[in-house]
């Protein structure tokens, strides 16, 4: 895989929730929902350079609180993000996927459709390099 | 011309008129036998303005009864409507069997004066009472437009002239005719208003086309009509039926969905399409109808939502086909709305309703049984409506409560005594996840699952579906042997512990941790038996029980416990016959008779299994491996039968290509180069794995070594191939053999060394490069053949510099394993690498045996079992892993573990057969049978050395001394000591004298015990002229017996060249001897 890539591309997501972050402060800088403090939880563990544990804190938002509208895209979004940022890529793809699917017209799928985009590249890097390992 | 039916029906009409503008004229009840038809009418029309329908059916079905006779035009009219007026009372009070008989009696009989009406009710009532292909076909009428028929007869002008002053019903002729003028102009209006209306044949011509609303309700009922059908197909699995219905529901519906205002009504229109669209495998259609559903009121509608699981599960199952249907099914799941989403919902809209029409504000209480509780949601939960009534306000009657409000208070009724499907949901999203392959989101809903309902049957379902995601893609090992473990000490009851267990066991399994499997055991052991009310239930724990068995033969198997494993394979056929497993059962059962090499019960056991498998999973395998107990016997023939059966039967089978190797084999042998090598070149090309190409390939390159002509170019040519095809998954180093001893073989020394060279500094950091081992064993040997002075000083200069150069502490051991065995000090490296080399894993096979070579030597046994461990992780195949067998061998026994010891002696002889470098397996086997107290094994063990050629030599003098020792330990003091003798007169010569010398001492032994102590005193004399074992450390204890003046002399005397023929004659009763080799017949002295 190209791993410059991959940090690009982990970087612009990581700028992405902290857009996404600023934003949330700034709306509602005291009352978050659980799902909302279960996110920040989850950036901060990601920012704490341990994505697996980040991820499994987004798991929850999406296992506990699926119908809360306001966190769930982003939630779902940023567990894109981890998936790519563990190596998962096919994880990473099927989560954008339902992203675009669950969201369609809304600025994630978007954004999901883009992170999709991304995934495709690094997985077609991925296979020659797998194929000329074997 | 009058008629008496013209006469009662004008009775009829003036009462009618009466009643409808003068109110109720009787003020007592009286039996509707004595009414006149009028009053009949006119008691029906009272009930029916005070909403007494029900009370009004009597009068009514007593006036078709009275007028049936009748052939009267107008009469028939009447008689319509009032079958049309039942119709409609039966249907308001829900007895839609009988408004379909009565609609039908009315579409049957002319006049038909409403057809619209009647057709559109009869198809609501149809459905109702799930005649959905009447109802289709009544729907179908209707939405054609039926016309009114027969209605000129009826309209006939009564002449109020001809009537009787009875018939009268004291009116004047003036005042009926404008009673009769006024009820027609102002009969219409009411009519239409509701069922509390009177009757009347005014409105003949009163059948209006259907309005919008009309049609939607006609076009729905159509199109649940053929889903239901539809349903009903399936469910008989008459799939194009199924399909038809499917299909002619999309129009309707559509209509609905196109023309109605009602939110809620299109929203479930559109969901009955999702469900058709689902039915008729129209996935991508349906996930658009899902979007536009997502944004309707429709999603408050309990059937909607009901619609929506079911939909989602239809999806979600037709998902492995196409992932993106995992995505619409997600979002059907989280469409569906919560129960106190819903409730709050129609709670609004109940309230809404009522303070509409009058009624105070109701609440919906979910309420708990009497002591709080709720047991289940089935039993104890209930809905209660709780209305809000200002308590100061003063008692009044409530107006009647709306039917759209009976209906939705029934419908949230029904909701709330619905099973908990939120859990559902959740589980099935969760399933969905993992499915789809979002494994953290899976793993945390189906805690969530498990947090909602720990102890329940999905709970526990859930968590061992979660401990399966953390297994598999996530192989969060520790993680899940943590969870399962601490789960299981206080589970042992139920279908939960098993599953647990069973996901435990997975994870072992996909570590290689077979002994943890085996660890297991025990707590399986205390799982209580299968004792679920629910039949389904204990079937499926009988299952888990049946693969949780079937796991534990596995893992013995996998340990190489092949008598265990074979147990555990039966064990499961015995105790779950017919099982799921029983198949593998059957094959696995056999497969350990071949690798205890019992070939002959094996080869039954995959007869067996032909037979009854014919089409089995494992037909190819079990008839390949038929052949392989045959070659295994010697009965090549017979195999080649068994391997060419695979090739011509199952030529896509993984069994294929090695059949094709070993009738390649057999060929071979025999000669046929030519067809050999087209087997091997079928079995290359065929193999689905490097490693199934590579032993037809290096099979193939030892042919063309063998054939006389030189086929050198051919084996590049195979073994280049071969390399090009798999690329690092080849084995690439023995690939390098092959090409260096072409060369080899072609005179290219130079060219062979300098490949094998560069191959181990290529290759020799790899410890799993088998190839390198082999090259460094063959080039010692090209050292020592083939090369002159100065190469060998060329090639150990140069070797010496790779050494000081190389990083990779492998290689490093690989080229000083090489330079050791061309010097002739390996066993020197080995002492040196004992204490050298703490971490092991980085040896290759032959640096660990040339420690355990070393070990033995030294009798050091401490670093034996990690040698053994790390053969068994990484080289399980390699022709080394003796020298650790043997030293670990050596190491239990000499610790006391002497069932381990003998277990290990047989793995040793599986591995590798009778050899002369095994021939110590078959010994310690006996001596281990010997300390297990096998006497008669042990003896039939020793006794069978002595009939392998092979083992010639050293290994006859070991097995004759410990002959002696089992009959000796047997109290057999005259047998033992043949045993001694003869392993002292025979074999003195073979592992410089050390048996012969114990076979003294050991005969000395047996001497005193039999009170002989001359005979032991010549027996040490012997000794000590027995030139071969004299200077032998066991010679001091003869000396010491003797006394320094007779071992001088003996001494000085053998110093003079001479000798002794000293023989002790002991009576020996050896009765059975072994096959090749005489029992040492006792001799006497013959000086």
């Amino acid at each position: 895989m190209n791993k410059e890539f991959l940090f690009t591309l982990i970087a612009l997501a990581g700028l992405c929730v902290c857009a996404q972050e600023t934003t949330t402060a700034t709306n509602a800088p005291m009352e978050l929902s659980a799902a909302g403090r279960l996110y920040e939880q989850a950036v901060a563990q990601r920012d704490a350079g341990d994505p697996k544990q980040a991820v499994q804190t987004v798991a929850e938002i999406v296992a506990l609180h699926a119908r809360d509208e306001q966190w769930m895209p982003k939630a779902e979004l940023l567990s894109v993000e981890l998936y790519l940022e563990l190596d998962r890529l096919d994880a990473a793809d099927v989560t954008a996927r339902q992203v675009e699917s669950l969201y369609e017209g809304t600025d994630a799928a978007e954004k999901a459709t883009a992170l999709r985009e991304d995934i495709k590249k690094l997985k077609a890097e991925k296979k020659p390099a797998e194929t000329s390992d074997e | 011309m009058k008629s008496t039916g013209n006469y009662k029906w004008i009775v009829g009409i003036v009462s009618l008129c009466v009643l409808g503008f003068q109110g109720p004229v009787h003020a007592q009840a009286v039996p509707p036998e004595e009414m006149s038809a009028g009053g009949l009418l006119a008691e029906a029309t009272r009930m029916m303005g005070d909403n007494r329908f029900g009370l009004a059916i009597p009068y009514l079905t007593e006036y078709l009864k009275r007028m049936e006779v009748l052939d009267e035009a107008g009469v028939k009219g009447m008689m319509q409507e009032v079958r049309l007026k039942l119709a409609k009372i039966h249907a308001y009070l829900e007895d839609s069997g009988s408004a379909v008989d009565y609609l039908n009696e009315y579409i049957d009989t002319l006049p038909l004066a409403k057809p619209r009406e009647a057709y559109k009710l009869l198809t609501l009532h149809l459905y109702e009472i799930e005649e959905y292909e009447k109802c289709i076909a009544a729907g179908t009428i209707a939405l054609s437009n039926p016309q009114p028929k027969g209605l000129k007869e009826a309209v006939k002008e009564v002449n109020y002239e001809d009537l009787s002053k009875e018939e009268r019903g004291g009116f004047s002729k003036r005042q009926l005719e404008r009673m009769a003028k006024e009820e027609q102009e102002g009969l219409t209006e009411r009519e239409e208003e509701d069922l509390a209306s009177g009757l009347s044949t005014r409105s003949t011509d009163e059948d209006p086309e259907y309005s919008l609303m009309d049609l939607v309700l006609l076009n729905m009922t159509m199109g649940q009509a053929y889903s239901d059908l539809a349903t009903q197909y399936s469910e008989i699995e008459d799939i194009p039926q199924a399909r038809q219905q499917w299909e002619q529901c999309l129009e309707p519906y559509q209509f609905v969905i196109d023309q109605t205002a009602d939110e809620e009504r299109k929203g479930f229109a559109i969901m009955q399409t999702v469900s058709a669209l689902i039915g008729l495998e129209r996935y991508q259609e349906a996930g658009a109808f899902i979007s536009e559903l997502y944004r309707s009121n429709a999603r408050y509608d309990i059937r909607v939502n009901m619609a929506l699981i079911s939909a989602a599960s239809a999806l979600f199952n037709a998902g492995a086909e196409d992932p993106t249907l995992y995505d619409s099914a997600l979002k059907l799941y989280r469409m569906v709305l919560p129960r106190e989403e819903i409730v709050a919902y129609q709670e609004k809209k109940m309230n809404d309703i009522r303070r509409f029409s009058g009624l105070p504000d109701v609440l919906i209480a979910i309420t708990t049984n009497d002591m709080g509780t709720v047991h289940t949601v089935f039993g104890d939960k209930r809905v209660q409506f709780s209305e809000q009534r200002d308590p100061n306000a003063v008692a009044t009657k409530l107006p009647t409560k709306p039917m759209e409000l009976v209906r939705l208070e029934e419908s949230v009724a029904t909701l709330v005594a619905l099973p908990p499907y939120e859990d559902d949901v959740l589980y099935r999203t969760a399933q969905l996840y993992a499915e789809a392959g979002r494994p953290w989101e899976a793993v945390a809903t189906f805690n969530e699952v498990t947090r909602r309902d720990p102890d329940g049957a999905r709970g526990e379902r859930a968590f061992a579906d979660s401990l399966m995601v953390l297994l598999d893609p996530l192989e969060e090992y520790e993680r899940i042997e943590q969870l399962a473990t601490d789960y299981l000490i206080g589970h042992a009851e139920g279908l939960g512990p098993r599953q647990v267990a069973h996901a435990l066991c997975v994870s072992y399994q996909r570590q290689s941790k077979w002994k943890d499997v085996k660890g297991l055991q025990e707590t399986l052991d205390q799982f209580i038996s299968p004792n679920d009310s629910d039949p389904e239930v204990n079937s499926a724990m009988v299952k888990y029980d049946c693969e949780l068995a079937y796991l534990q033969a596995v893992a013995d198997m996998m340990l190489m416990n092949y008598p265990a494993a074979r147990t555990g394979f039966a064990g499961v056929m015995e105790k779950y016959p017919g099982s799921h497993q029983q198949e593998s059962c059957a094959y696995w059962h056999a497969m350990c008779g071949i690798f205890l090499q019992q070939y002959e019960a094996a080869l039954a056991e995959f007869t067996a299994y032909a037979e009854a498998y014919p089409n089995g999973v494992w037909i190819a395998s079990a008839t390949f491996q038929r052949g392989i107990c045959l070659f295994s016997m010697e009965r090549y023939d017979e195999s080649r039968t068994w391997f060419t059966a695979v090739i011509d039967h199952y030529p896509d089978s993984q069994a294929y290509p090695d059949a094709c190797s070993m009738r390649g084999d057999l060929l071979a042998s025999d000669g046929d180069f030519e067809s050999a090598q087209r087997d091997y070149e079928e079995a290359i090309a065929k193999a689905r794995s490097a490693r199934q190409c590579t032993y037809p390939v290096f099979q193939m390159t030892a042919m063309f070594e063998l054939d006389n002509l030189d086929r050198t170019d051919e084996i590049i040519a195979v073994v280049n191939a071969y390399l090009d095809r798999y690329g690092d998954e080849a084995d690439i180093a023995k690939a390098a053999y092959w090409i260096g001893k072409t060369k080899l073989a072609q005179g290219k020394v130079d060219d062979a060394v300098d490949t094998y060279r560069s191959t181990i500094l290529e290759y020799g950091h790899d410890v799993q490069q088998a190839g390198v081992d082999l090259i460094i064993s063959d080039l010692t040997d090209v050292y020592r053949r083939n090369l002159t002075d100065d190469r060998r000083l060329s090639l150990e200069q140069s070797l010496h510099a790779s050494l000081a150069e190389a990083d990779s502490e492998t290689l490093k051991l690989r080229l000083r394993v090489l330079l050791a065995g061309i010097k002739g000090e390996s066993l020197e490296l080995g002492r040196e690498l004992i204490a050298e080399v703490d971490d092991l894993t980085y040896a290759p096979p032959p640096v660990l045996s040339l420690i355990c070579d070393a070990s033995f030597d030294a009798k050091d046994y401490s670093r034996a079992e990690e040698i053994l461990t790390i053969f068994r992780a990484r080289y399980e195949d390699s022709e080394y892993m003796g020298a650790v067998l043997k030293l670990r061998c050596f190491d239990l026994f000499g610790t006391g573990f002497y069932g381990t010891a003998l277990q290990l002696a047989e793995e040793t002889q599986a591995l590798f057969g009778a050899t002369r470098e095994t021939a110590w397996a078959q010994i310690m086997k006996a001596r281990a049978q010997l300390q297990l107290g096998q006497i008669a094994a042990a003896r039939e063990s020793l006794s069978s050395v002595l009939a392998v050629r092979e083992w010639r030599g050293e290994p006859y003098a070991e097995a004759t001394y410990y002959l002696g020792e089992l009959e000796e330990t047997a109290g057999n003091l005259g047998k033992a000591f043949a045993w001694y003798q003869r392993a002292y007169m025979q074999y003195k010569g073979y592992a410089d004298g050390h048996w012969a010398a114990e076979g003294y001492l050991a005969s000395a032994r047996c001497l005193e015990k039999l009170g002989r102590p001359g005979d032991v005193r010549n027996t040490y004399r012997a000794m000590l002229f027995d030139r071969y074992v004299n200077r032998l450390p066991q010679a001091d204890r003869a000396r010491e017996v003797l006394g320094p003046a007779v071992a001088q002399e003996i001494s000085l005397k053998v110093a003079g060249g001479a000798s002794t023929n000293i023989t002790i004659s002991v009576e020996a009763n050896i009765t059975k001897e072994p096959a090749a080799e005489t029992a040492p017949e006792v001799q006497e002295t013959v000086e």
